[in-house]
């Protein structure tokens, strides 16, 4: 994909290598698949849809900063395409970001809090005071 | 070391104005809330800190040294 990014300055990059993202070879055959019943143009020996499977998460956040790594060799005006039918091609969206706090919720199964005393000895330095161990006072919402 | 968020607004606004003087050794005896997030294989992939409350500033011991004459 990069190869093929790099070399494809002006011109829309077909992404059907990067096929073996299990994620996005998933999604991208039941949106297929939709948009063709909605159409009508449905293929007659086509008798089911995909079947779904949960995603992993670790697979997903892999796959996502795959794509996303691949994406980067474009230029402005450089486009990449999952999948073309008859109906459109479906491009990536190269702006997409994903937050450091989604990721965090992606990967998090459990949250545990507690609350308690302790007693933090102060430090402080040339900029701000510091508590090893413990505390850095800042404001709140920082 | 790690980051805590004080929220006890009333203290922080005191410590801010030099009201609340915190010296080099010199201790906080807080409330503090900790919540520790666990992934699908029971490793720790974030923890949060937060003091909800300043209870008292613990003076630091202050050794004088003795004049040599």
């Amino acid at each position: 994909m990069q190869k093929l990014a790099s070399q494809a300055h002006g011109k829309t990059v077909s992404a059907s290598v990067i096929i073996n993202h299990a994620g996005v070879k998933f999604i991208g055959m039941v949106a297929i698949a939709l948009a063709m019943l909605a159409s009508g143009s449905m293929p007659p020996n086509i008798k089911v849809l995909p079947a779904y499977a949960a995603l992993e998460a670790p697979t997903l956040l892999s796959d996502i900063n795959s794509i996303k790594g691949d994406l980067e060799w474009l230029e402005n005006n450089n486009v990449a395409t999952t999948f073309k039918s008859p109906l459109g091609a479906s491009e990536y969206n190269t702006a997409l970001t994903v937050s450091e706090d989604v990721v965090r919720e992606l990967i998090t199964r459990e949250t545990i809090a507690s609350v308690g005393e302790r007693i933090f000895k102060s430090q402080k330095t040339k900029l701000s005071w510091q508590f090893p161990m413990v505390v850095q006072i800042r404001r709140p919402h920082d | 070391m790690i980051e805590a968020k004080v929220l006890h607004g009333e203290w922080l606004n005191r410590f801010q104005n030099n009201q609340e003087p915190v010296f080099p050794g010199d201790s906080l005896r807080v409330i503090l809330r900790d919540e520790v997030s666990y992934d699908y294989d029971n490793k720790i992939v974030h923890t949060d800190h937060e003091v909800e409350q300043v209870v008292e500033v613990i003076r630091g011991l202050r050794l004088v040294q003795d004049s040599m004459l």
